[in-house]
């Protein structure tokens, strides 16, 4: 029975042993392989200290270390915590600290630029490193990836925890404070990746190609999707949109998710993508916001053979809906319906049922709702509260989950994203919230008010325009705080504009008026 | 032209273009200012300080600044993954003009 997430590792190898699961530039493993190694992984790691529950960082780029790493923490009874690797130092000892990080797996170069912060970590107490000519000194124990894979266990290890247990936590923005961590137990993933097959119909004979990070909820769920079917993933590093075009053709893809950037970069004019022709891509998925239809148009007609499925999710709640392919021409705004096994409500604000095409909150109900916020008690409550129309006889426990997504239904049940609730922006599939931009603008020391907000924008979804008032009405050059923020935050978190006020637009309790700034943009 | 002639442009020419694009690197991409110095030979898309995002402008800042039209079969990493190759690509471009 698979219960735990590396569980599906054992199921796959069992038929197709010899069968290939991994591709990375010229590496290739089967699945014998990868059991083998992430148990040998999983030993070393209990033996280099990890214990039941112990959160344990990757933060390493698209790789085999990093799916070995997945499922070897996982079979040692931790708690994996993707980081992404775009992110600078600041952002990953945040993320360290907010979970009590135990150990990192990283390659030297990264390591290297977390020297000077790794202290600030207190509860780190080793390291697992990629092999490397160059080690940097840290004043903490460090082991070797290839060594501790290399152990060999004298039994397949035995299981440490149930699937209640928490597997991974996904750091996401919300739409205050600073990254929020979301917990997902094993179940969450494992039945997220069942649901994923049933809509996308995977079987064994798919090749994946893999261009999100692992760090995105949809990343992880199509690595999983693959494992438990028993398909091969195909991992790559990409620079430029005609790399992905080569990859498609040389590896015989047969289905990719991706985020609206990507689509965007594929179907520009000139890109390769109109120059070939794809009869193995059975399917492409769509995640992380709304394809314009314009690209849209440009993708159905370079792949006439190729379903298009378009989903919407969120982290905390995996994914909510699919909108099945033959309803594309149909519909083509809109996000489909609840995938299997889920309930999709949608709420007005005095938390009734909203009418057909009324606007509402998205609530979500079923099997892969997260556990809620690591170490956010107040936020969880607040967005995984009881389902409201449950018959008090069932005692109210059940949570669901309100989205801040706001959309509406038509009259055959199809929904349709207007838009969010709050101020949370979302840039190339990665969301943002004010604050962690807003706080660094004040750090300049020039600046006695700040707020941001997302400007739509055909490629990245939304990027970001600042509003500043000056402190003591001094000069600021728009250029230098731009320059400021880009040594401070990942590239998707920098504004592209910044723009002068005397005073921000407040609400009538002091707070500022979000909603106004972006009338003053006409949005 | 001749082998003599684009000798000559490549000693006129290199270190200016070099200079100006390790200037747009260092005022647009955080962490190669957080290194002091980037060689013209320093690994930039291996390495991860230009993303694939971040390529789109350089490519954009390149085509303006050096009136030179970048097409599709251009975009190879090796064109772009160091100061040093986007130096010679784009001089290999002016001079073919």
């Amino acid at each position: 029975m698979d219960f735990l997430l590396h569980h599906m590792l054992r199921s796959s190898a069992e038929p197709f042993p010899q069968k290939e699961a991994l591709v990375h530039g010229d590496q290739r493993l089967t699945y014998a392989e990868i059991v083998r190694y992430t148990e040998g992984l999983a030993y070393g790691l209990q033996r280099a200290g990890l214990r039941r529950g112990n959160r344990i960082g990757i933060y390493l780029g698209p790789s085999v270390q990093q799916v070995l790493s997945i499922f070897g923490i996982s079979s040692a009874g931790g708690v994996f915590v993707p980081i992404n690797d775009t992110l600078l130092p600041t952002q990953v000892v945040h993320i360290a600290k907010d979970c009590r990080m135990k150990a990192l797996i990283t390659e030297s170069s990264k390591l290297a630029s977390l020297l000077g912060v790794i202290e600030d970590i207190p509860s780190l107490e080793f390291i697992v490193i990629l092999e490397d000519e160059v080690m940097p000194q840290i004043p903490l124990p460090m082991h070797s990836f290839d060594e501790l894979c290399g152990a060999a266990p004298s039994q397949s290890g035995r299981d440490v925890g149930i699937d209640k247990d928490l597997a991974a936590i996904l750091y996401t923005s919300g739409s205050t404070g600073r990254p929020k961590g979301v917990m997902l137990s094993h179940a969450n993933i494992i039945d997220a990746a069942s649901i994923m097959a049933d809509c996308l119909d995977i079987t064994s004979d798919e090749r994946i190609l893999a261009i999100m990070p692992f760090s995105f909820d949809a990343g992880l769920n199509q690595l999983t999707t693959t494992f438990q079917t028993g398909g091969c993933l195909i991992l790559m590093n990409f620079i430029f949109a005609k790399q992905i075009v080569q990859m498609m053709l040389k590896e015989r893809i047969s289905g990719m998710t991706g985020v609206p950037t990507i689509w965007g970069l594929l179907a520009q004019s000139n890109s390769t993508l109109h120059q070939n022709r794809y009869p193995d891509l059975r399917y492409i998925s769509n995640t992380g916001g709304t394809i314009p239809q314009r690209v849209l148009g440009a993708l159905q007609k370079a792949l006439p053979t190729t379903k298009i499925f378009i989903r919407y999710g969120q982290t905390e709640t995996f994914l909510s809906t699919c909108l099945p392919p033959d309803e594309l021409n149909r519909r083509p705004t809109s996000i489909g319906k609840a995938i299997p096994n889920t309930e999709l409500m949608v709420l007005n604000k005095q938390g009734r049922p909203c009418k057909h095409g009324e606007i509402g909150e998205l609530v979500h109900r079923g099997p892969i709702l997260s556990q809620g916020y690591w170490n956010h008690p107040e936020l969880t409550e607040r967005v995984f509260q009881p389902h409201p129309f449950l018959s008090p006889e069932l005692g109210g426990t059940e949570k669901v989950c309100y989205s801040g997504d706001l959309v509406k239904m038509d009259e055959e049940g199809f929904l349709y994203f207007v838009g969010r609730r709050d101020a949370m922006i979302k840039s190339s599939g990665f969301r943002i919230s004010p604050t962690e931009v807003e706080e660094i603008l004040f750090q300049s020391g020039k600046v006695q008010g700040a707020a941001i907000i997302g400007i739509p924008d055909e490629m990245l979804g939304q990027h970001i325009k600042a509003f500043i008032v000056p402190l003591n009405n001094a000069s600021i050059n728009p250029n230098d705080l731009i320059a400021f923020c880009g040594e401070r935050l990942p590239r998707y978190m920098v504004p592209k504009s910044v723009e002068i006020l005397n005073e921000l637009p407040k609400t009538g309790n002091g707070k500022i008026d979000y909603p106004a700034l972006r009338r003053r943009q006409r949005l | 032209m001749s082998l003599g002639v684009y000798f000559l442009a490549m000693v006129k020419f290199t270190p200016k273009i070099r200079s100006r694009i390790r200037w747009y690197i260092k005022k647009h991409f955080p962490l190669a200012r957080n290194q002091s110095v980037i060689e013209d030979d320093s690994p930039l898309l291996t390495s991860g300080i230009i993303d694939s995002m971040g390529v789109l402008d350089l490519m954009t800042f390149i085509e303006k600044e050096f009136k030179i039209a970048i097409s599709d079969e251009d975009l190879l990493p090796e064109n772009f993954e160091t100061i040093a190759s986007m130096a010679s690509f784009i001089l290999s471009k002016k001079t073919a003009n």
